[in-house]
């Protein structure tokens, strides 16, 4: 290793490619670190201007009850209408980015941070999102995509030559009489590019991890999941370059090895997983979000339409109510025709939902299957999945929404159907929007399987070149 | 003479297994990624016009309604896409496939199929024109690193020029193998790019398609051709075809594999698009509380009612002899409008920041101009997007207004409850759009394609000069 140091010294060209690679891995560590931390303070932002929104309103009850204000038309916190029914009240259900969101983006791009849920929030639409979607196309510059795919080219550019380069220089014979084994001088020498790649990562890693915490977070307590992540970075190298050992070992030129570990980089890093994602669309299709919204507005015309049915039903069936004083025509409208569809279209919808939700996971496990073709695609998935940033588990802010949803309703479903006014302890009693995390254990189980692939995938590589070695061994 | 070495250089390309062996990687690739977008292209047509249509029925058929409560349940629109779409999806999958147009605000497209996708590519390939921008680049890199430097270092290049071979016709006979090889690439390109499309939409494949297919394909040529010439200029300069090809690999990674991404990432860091919640509080406030000098909604409406009282000379809204309802609503709708407009300009101001930050990364290498010219050609860039979003905007104010209008007359006074039926829904107009021309799609890609092309000027100019190196030898 030491040797090996000191030949890179020399050549000026691989302390520049090192540098390259700790300049990527900065750029990406920055970048992963700043959106997590972008994440995190919308998550506070809607969480706190929303308890202020309510704080407001509960405020503004007590001085209304005491007299000292009078109550607007449309503003009454009193009313159950104007206080939990309309838009402004709903309350934003979270997903909270795990420690390793500063490491991928994965999902998280397209899908909320926020989810707002109320009584008649259609939660199942995704919020309309800002980002430009021509930036998004390209995709993130994160530290999974430098690692997945660039990773292996460094691995390239500093081992393709790393016994080829004695062949071709005549040095072979030399080193074959000295007291050493041709196999250990490729691992000395693989062991030194190992330990450059990789503990930049490490450092870059942790900085990144660390710093995209929220000030209330225990460094501590996060600190296992890059460990983990880091790990699985690791066997991933070694896969590369248990691979460019092979190649060496070959006995192909040092031109020979740096293109057959390009190939080898192309189909892995570009063919297979484009391949899959065809095979993943044609067996597995995405859920039909534009029937969806037509099956929605068929349910919304058609409980319209019986109104008065629907209405009657709603009461029977949660036995609320009915207002006893007469209402205003918004009110009446509200409470007797609005409340109770978006009661019954939800009932209506839960099918298509769940519909939704099966082939997600469907899609999930197809590309959890086909990801066992290509070690980098395999690689991807279970660093997505220890982030929490994979379409499934970024799609559970929606089922936390739904649920939210119905335990908002069963709190506040009585008053609004009675139009009984709120009092100061209705606003102190409202359900907690839920602050969603996904525990590592369970993460790190939905990943399992692409860990094992990836794991197997480096055991194969290192055994095959071991056995490449012996069998030069033998012949030379 | 210059046959024969263009005979000799096609012997030595069809002989190389590396290129061979990429030539089949890319084909593969081009031909799964082609055969989904055609599929996707005619699903995605088929689905786009049932929920359309079926889209129109429901709103027709919405039953009896309060106008106001109408124009929320809404209308629903989906982009229509050129046949091209289906060679470059642009960004389609990061972009919402249906517009709801709705009573207060423009919305944004919804339901992204990346949101859905079950696994993210590692390179972003999504369709069979980054297989070009990528694998195509790589091809011609394959195909001319060696061209010059290996003659050279093997010493056939002294041995041709010793036998009064002049370098220039060397030089001619070589480029002449490397069009052929770029040839070789674009015409299988074209005729599968056509065939596809005349496949999925036979009707659509006129005028303004078929001027865009051409240039389109023009622009892979040079697009190629900037590659090619590249991979020939370093041919010529290198000390060894080893020192040429990582030359060029590195190129190749840092334009199409870093450069988009690093642009992505430095456009968000350097133009950063608000959160939602941002943007939805920056809304509220200036909704609420005016801007430019413009008081805030309730203070707008204060003044409307007292002008209105004013007017007619009554005291109480319910004593107006027209229907206050419609005004309100009127009023409020358009403040709505110029809150918006301010909001959307800015957020637009953004886009095209970050825009031009990819742009930037043209610096690198021609991808991403060429993705630009691409998607812009095929109709599936921003620029095409924000065209469709705009003019359902337009309509979308015009359905809100009609129907405020038909709210004023229908009451009087501050009564707010009336309902309309089916006859007044079927008369609100649909939504006609027609994609646009050629020159509008070419204005907006001036930029990329004059890059493109200064690319290529780039590249002309190293060769020649190499060229004129060799002359010296």
């Amino acid at each position: 290793m030491y040797w090996e140091w000191r030949r890179l010294w020399v050549e000026r060209t691989h302390l520049l490619l090192l540098g390259v690679w700790v300049g990527l891995l900065a750029v990406a560590g920055w970048q992963g670190a700043s959106m997590t931390r972008a994440r995190h303070t919308e998550i506070e932002a809607a969480r706190s201007s929303a308890e202020a929104r309510w704080q407001e309103r509960r405020a503004r009850l007590i001085e209304i009850e005491a007299g000292r204000v009078e109550p607007e038309q449309f503003g009454d916190p009193r009313s159950p209408t104007s206080s939990v029914l309309v838009a402004t009240s709903d309350q934003p259900v979270v997903l909270i980015p795990a420690p390793l969101a500063a490491i991928a983006a994965g999902a998280s791009e397209m899908a909320p941070a926020v989810k707002r849920a109320g009584t008649l929030t259609k939660v199942h639409i995704p919020p309309d999102n800002l980002e430009n979607p021509a930036n998004r196309l390209a995709g993130r510059f994160d530290l999974l995509f430098v690692v997945s795919a660039l990773l292996p080219l460094f691995v390239l550019a500093f081992a393709f030559d790393v016994l080829a380069r004695e062949r071709e220089l005549n040095i072979w014979p030399l080193l074959a009489s000295q007291p050493v084994k041709p196999a250990w001088v490729v691992a000395g020498r693989l062991g030194l590019h190992f330990l450059l790649l990789w503990l930049p990562l490490v450092v870059v890693t942790i900085i990144a991890v660390f710093a995209a915490q929220p000030a209330n977070v225990s460094l501590a307590s996060v600190s296992g999941e890059p460990a983990c992540w880091l790990l699985l970075a690791a066997a991933y190298l070694l896969f590369w370059q248990a691979l460019a050992a092979w190649a060496n070992f070959q006995k192909l030129s040092a031109a020979g090895n740096a293109l057959a570990l390009c190939g080898t980089w192309l189909v892995f890093v570009l063919l297979v997983p484009a391949l899959v994602q065809v095979a993943v669309r044609m067996t597995a299709p995405a859920p039909d979000r534009l029937g969806l919204v037509l099956a929605q507005r068929d349910v919304d015309i058609a409980l319209h339409e019986r109104a008065d049915t629907v209405r009657d039903a709603f009461y029977a069936r949660y036995n609320y109510e009915p207002p006893k004083v007469a209402l205003n025509e918004y009110d009446t409208f509200y409470v007797g025709n609005i409340l109770p569809r978006a009661f019954a279209a939800d009932d209506a919808l839960s099918a298509s939902l769940d519909e939704i939700d099966r082939r997600r996971q469907l899609q999930s496990r197809r590309t959890g299957q086909l990801a066992w073709l290509s070690p980098a695609l395999a690689f991807r998935r279970a660093t997505e999945q220890l982030a929490g940033v994979s379409p499934v588990q970024q799609g559970i802010i929606i089922q936390q929404a739904r649920e939210f949803q119905k335990r908002w309703r069963a709190h506040f479903g009585a008053k609004l159907a009675s139009m009984t006014p709120l009092t100061v302890q209705d606003y102190d009693t409202k359900p907690e929007p839920p602050v969603v995390q996904v525990p590592f254990a369970e993460r790190l189980r939905s990943a399992l399987s692409a860990i094992v692939a990836v794991l197997i995938a480096s055991g194969i590589a290192l055994g095959w070149a071991v056995a490449t070695a012996r069998k030069s061994r033998a012949s030379a | 003479m210059i046959r024969t070495i263009l005979r000799h250089e096609l012997t030595a390309l069809r002989r190389d297994g590396r290129l061979r062996a990429a030539a089949w990687l890319a084909a593969v690739l081009f031909i799964g990624l082609g055969a989904a977008g055609w599929q996707g292209y005619r699903q995605d047509k088929v689905e786009r016009e049932h929920f359309v249509s079926r889209a129109r029925e429901q709103w027709e058929n919405q039953g009896e309604r309060h106008p106001h409560r109408a124009a929320s349940f809404g209308q629903y629109l989906a982009k229509p896409e050129l046949p091209l779409a289906l060679f470059d999806s642009g960004i389609k999958p990061t972009t919402g496939q249906a517009l709801w147009l709705e009573a207060h605000k423009r919305s944004s497209f919804n339901y992204a199929p990346a949101e859905d996708a079950g696994v993210s590519s590692i390179l972003g390939l999504n369709s069979a024109a980054e297989v070009v921008q990528l694998l195509g680049a790589l091809l011609m890199v394959l195909i001319g690193y060696a061209s010059v430097a290996r003659e050279r270092e093997t010493g056939t290049l002294r041995l041709v020029l010793a036998q009064g071979v002049s370098p220039w016709h060397w030089f001619a006979g070589k480029a002449l193998a490397l069009g052929v090889a770029i040839a070789a690439l674009v015409i299988p390109l074209a005729i599968g790019v056509v065939a596809l499309c005349l496949a999925a939409d036979f009707p659509a494949f006129v005028g303004n398609v078929a001027a865009r297919t051409a240039l389109l394909l023009l622009g892979y040529g040079v697009y190629l051709t900037v590659w090619l010439g590249g991979a020939i200029a370093i041919s010529c300069w290198a000390q060894s075809s080893r020192g040429a090809l990582a030359a060029l690999l590195a190129m190749w990674i840092g334009a199409a594999v870093i450069a988009p991404r690093i642009a992505s990432t430095a456009a968000s860091a350097f133009a950063p698009v608000p959160s939602k919640t941002e943007f939805d509080a920056a809304y509220a406030h200036d909704y609420n509380q005016g801007f430019d000098g413009r008081p805030g909604w309730a203070a707008q409406l204060k003044a409307l009612e007292k002008q209105a009282l004013e007017t007619h000379g009554v005291k109480t809204l319910d004593e107006l002899p027209v229907g206050f309802s419609g005004m309100r609503m009127h009023a409020m709708d358009d403040w709505g409008n110029d809150v918006s407009d301010r909001h959307q300009r800015r957020l637009e101001a953004i886009y095209t920041r970050q825009i031009r930050w990819h742009l930037a990364a043209a610096l690198f290498g021609p991808v991403v101009p060429m993705r630009a010219l691409s998607q812009g050609l095929s109709g599936t860039d921003w620029a095409h997007y924000r065209q469709f979003s705009d003019e359902a905007e337009h309509y979308r104010r015009n359905v809100v207004l009609s129907l405020d209008h038909k709210l004023g007359e229908a009451l009087q006074g501050n009564r707010w409850e009336v309902s309309f039926g089916r006859n007044v829904w079927a008369a609100v107009p649909r939504f006609t759009y027609k994609l646009p021309g050629l020159g509008w799609a070419l204005a907006e890609i001036a930029a990329p394609g004059a890059i493109v092309l200064g690319w290529l000027v780039v590249v002309g100019v190293l060769a020649w000069s190499g060229a004129r190196r060799l002359v010296c030898v």
